[in-house]
């Protein structure tokens, strides 16, 4: 819905994200205090911020599969860690500045992703899911077992520091890491939003809705269902090569299953098949998963008797996690983006209502 | 020019201004030198006391409280000035631990030394450590944490136990060599397993006739036993902690293989929380570690942990980690920075990180009261020495001296 007496007179009007002068406003407004964020937070919230945003890639991609075309995948930490040791090593053993290792990782993931992704020409639902996950165990042996002399095995693996090749210059601070991870964020986000209005998006929408029909009406299954899983693998190739360059050292242990259902939980909580949902969900999920482990040990001082063998705050993350998630998916199923779709148009006929 | 043109490319000059005035250096605030004596120093802590690793870190940090409260109650704090403990539970979480870090390297003042208590954490650090000039100690023993930079071992790499180890049983146990590796596949497991550990096994005679591998998750590892068992072995060795040897030993009673062999382990995986898991089963059972059991109750060290458990009623479950190590910890804390300030000529200005590292490479012998034998060098910023213990009667009971550990030939070629 959009305010009285703006309409659109060509196509391109039609088509644009940003359709008034006032939502060019905001979305400028709002990009000059992300960026100015560094200034006024401190490390500790900069390096949070990194998170999401790495976060918010990642969910992106998986959102592209899961909301979009409606495949799942529980693999998606292990497509991240694909990315994130292809950035590795290619950074660590031929020294390559970050413009060609985040291609190269979002490739390599997507290639991965691809293979993974190919038996959802034949099987979906929950035998898909149960497909996917074996990258999920697939992938961790590979990297542990098959040349630990050059991944590091299960030993963590040293990433050195992100490098731009303009005059030795390294990303090593959290700051000048936030300039690489939020504007690659805002343009990944860009791309998501954008694609689902493109022709593939709608094939991708076409699959969701009713693979059969859509098939029917010309759209080529395999290619379709491929290039999902492509992207969303892509889209974790590129997060985890930020990952790498963020935390400098992987492991296979950060690439879990726990955390491939994080990301689904993500989407689930935002809406799946919103590009703004992912982005609060992301918000939400990290900042609740954050709060918890800040305010864990309050509720353990203030009733000792939850506590258990060591603390309270043991469970009280994967707990709150999943009653979020029950929540949602009980009481609102389109997630945290029709929340806000619903409180846009109330706002806007306030204070009159229908 | 459209107005909207002009906002656009308003908004573009700030967009790029923005980042060149974030990333530009900001200039410290000047300090005078009289001020620059701190009212509390902080040690920091970063465990994971929930995670997996609960069962020993949650102990630890409980112990690290008690070490800082035993440094200002009984030690004259260090250098006069009080300690304040800043301990942070990572959840086992690498994102978690690194949100920490920089949480702790913001505060005003910053810690004097970190402390991480996670083989992964320690690794995922090392390097911003180094960038920081930020001393820092681990109870994690991988030899991928040390390459040299700001981070120093409390105890024995785990092969390096494993090697003392098996001089030991070379020893005292000549005709029983044949040993089996059963370990966790995590990093920290999996640290015993290489091509260094083979050949030296070889070299000392020990013959190694199986290597298992087992989830830190796992309840059960029968299926792993059966091959073991197989191979007819003399010995177990595992690098798993609290959980993970009441796992094989509950296995080992659910196939009546308890006194059949023998089951050994590293020093912190196998500490005072394997009895008090699985109770009488832990009974036969050999430790390899650097520093003193709880059951040596006439080292002064041990006492002082013994009293301030008694003190602040900690749970019985809290006497199940290395809390020598954090007492360790906190003591070479104060050791080091007292040696930095008296390098110093006394002024605080210049005890910072570079120099309190450079006492950490000094430290000879350090006993820590008694509960340990270290000596960092310039090359080596891990201790070498063990001693074996066998548990009897649920207690950790000492059963050799110190024993040099095989350093040289356990370490990983690339990182000698």
């Amino acid at each position: 819905m959009r305010p009285y007496g703006t309409y659109d007179e060509t196509y391109a009007q039609d088509m644009a994200v940003c359709r008034t002068r006032l939502q060019w406003s905001i979305l400028i407004g709002w990009l000059i205090l992300l960026l100015s964020l560094p200034l006024f937070l401190d490390e500790w919230m900069v390096n949070f911020v990194n998170f999401i945003g790495i976060s918010v890639i990642a969910a992106l991609g998986l959102n592209i599969l899961t909301g979009y075309a409606g495949q799942i995948s529980l693999g998606h930490a292990a497509f991240i860690g694909v990315g994130a040791y292809t950035t590795g090593m290619l950074a660590r053993y031929l020294a390559f500045p970050i413009w060609i290792t985040l291609p190269c990782a979002a490739l390599t993931a997507g290639l991965v992703g691809l293979i993974f992704g190919l038996p959802s020409l034949r099987i979906k639902g929950f035998y898909l899911a149960m497909a996917t996950l074996a990258a999920q165990f697939i992938i961790p042996w590979l990297i542990i077992n098959i040349r630990p002399d050059i991944t590091g095995g299960a030993h963590s693996f040293r990433v050195p520091a992100a490098t731009l090749e303009i005059g030795d210059m390294a990303l090593t601070s959290e700051t000048s890491l936030f300039y690489l991870i939020i504007p690659l964020a805002a343009l990944m986000t860009f791309f998501a939003k954008n694609l689902h209005r493109s022709r593939a998006g709608r094939a991708f929408i076409a699959i969701r809705d009713n693979d059969l029909a859509a098939e029917v009406m010309g759209i080529n299954l395999f290619t379709y269902k491929s290039l999902a899983f492509f992207i969303c693998s892509a889209f974790a190739g590129v997060a985890g090569c930020l990952w790498a360059y963020w935390m400098r050292a992987i492991a296979v242990d950060q690439f879990s299953l726990m955390e491939s259902i994080w990301y689904v939980g993500i989407i689930i909580v935002g809406g799946l098949g919103s590009t703004s949902g992912v982005i609060m969900g992301t918000v939400f999920i990290r900042g609740l998963d954050r709060l918890v482990k800040i305010i864990g040990p309050t509720i353990e001082g203030a009733v000792p008797q939850l506590t258990g063998p060591w603390g309270a705050t043991a469970a009280l993350g994967p707990m709150v996690f999943g009653l979020v998630v029950l929540l949602f998916i009980i009481l609102e199923p389109r997630g945290l983006s029709h929340r806000w779709e619903i409180f846009k148009a109330s706002y806007r006929l306030w204070p009159f209502s229908y | 020019m459209k107005i909207a043109a002009k906002i656009l490319f308003v908004g573009l000059v700030v967009l790029f201004l923005i980042p060149a005035l974030a990333c530009a250096p900001k200039a410290g605030p000047s300090t005078p030198p009289e001020a620059l004596k701190p009212e509390v120093i902080r040690v920091g802590m970063i465990g994971d006391m929930t995670g997996p690793y609960a069962s020993i870190v949650g102990p630890m940090h409980v112990a690290f409280l008690d070490a800082c409260q035993y440094v200002n109650d009984q030690a004259g704090g260090i250098a006069g000035v009080r300690v304040e403990a800043v301990c942070r539970d990572s959840a086992g979480k690498v994102d978690s631990a690194l949100a920490h870090y920089m949480e702790l390297k913001a505060m005003k003042p910053r810690p004097v030394t970190l402390s991480f208590y996670v083989s992964g954490e320690a690794e995922a650090c090392h390097d911003r450590l180094v960038e920081d000039k930020w001393p820092a100690m681990t109870v994690a023993s991988l030899a991928s944490v040390y390459p040299r930079g700001y981070t120093f071992g409390l105890y024995a790499l785990y092969r390096d136990e494993a090697g003392a180890w098996m001089d030991w049983v070379m020893q005292n146990y000549p005709a029983k060599n044949k040993v089996a590796f059963l370990t966790w596949d995590t990093s920290y497991g999996r640290d015993i397993i290489n091509d260094e550990m083979r050949a030296y096994a070889k070299k000392v005679g020990i013959n190694l006739v199986a290597e298992e591998l087992f989830g830190i998750r796992d309840t059960d590892v029968s299926t792993q036993l059966t091959r073991i068992m197989k191979l007819n072995p003399d010995w177990i060795f595992t690098c798993t902690a609290g959980h993970g040897p009441g796992v094989i030993l509950k296995s080992m009673a659910g196939m009546g293989l308890i006194g059949k062999v023998k089951l050994a382990g590293d020093g912190v995986g196998f500490a005072e929380a394997v009895p008090l898991i699985v109770g009488d089963l832990a009974n036969g059972c050999v430790v390899s570690r650097s520093f003193a059991s709880l059951a040596e109750t006439d080292i002064e060290g041990i006492k002082w942990i013994n009293y301030y458990f008694n003190l602040n009623r900690r749970r019985p479950t809290d006497a199940g980690g290395a809390a020598q190590c954090a007492f360790m910890n906190v003591l070479l804390t104060k050791a080091t920075v007292e040696g930095a300030l008296a390098a110093a000529g006394g002024d605080w200005s210049k005890v910072d990180g570079a120099a309190i590292k450079a006492q950490f490479e000094k430290l000879q012998n350090f006993t820590a009261l008694g509960l340990t034998d270290i000596t960092y060098t310039p090359e080596r910023y891990h201790p070498n020495k063990v001693r074996i213990f066998e548990i009897k009667d649920k207690k950790h009971v000492p059963v050799s001296g110190w024993l040099p550990c095989p350093t040289d030939d356990t370490t990983p070629m690339r990182l000698r």
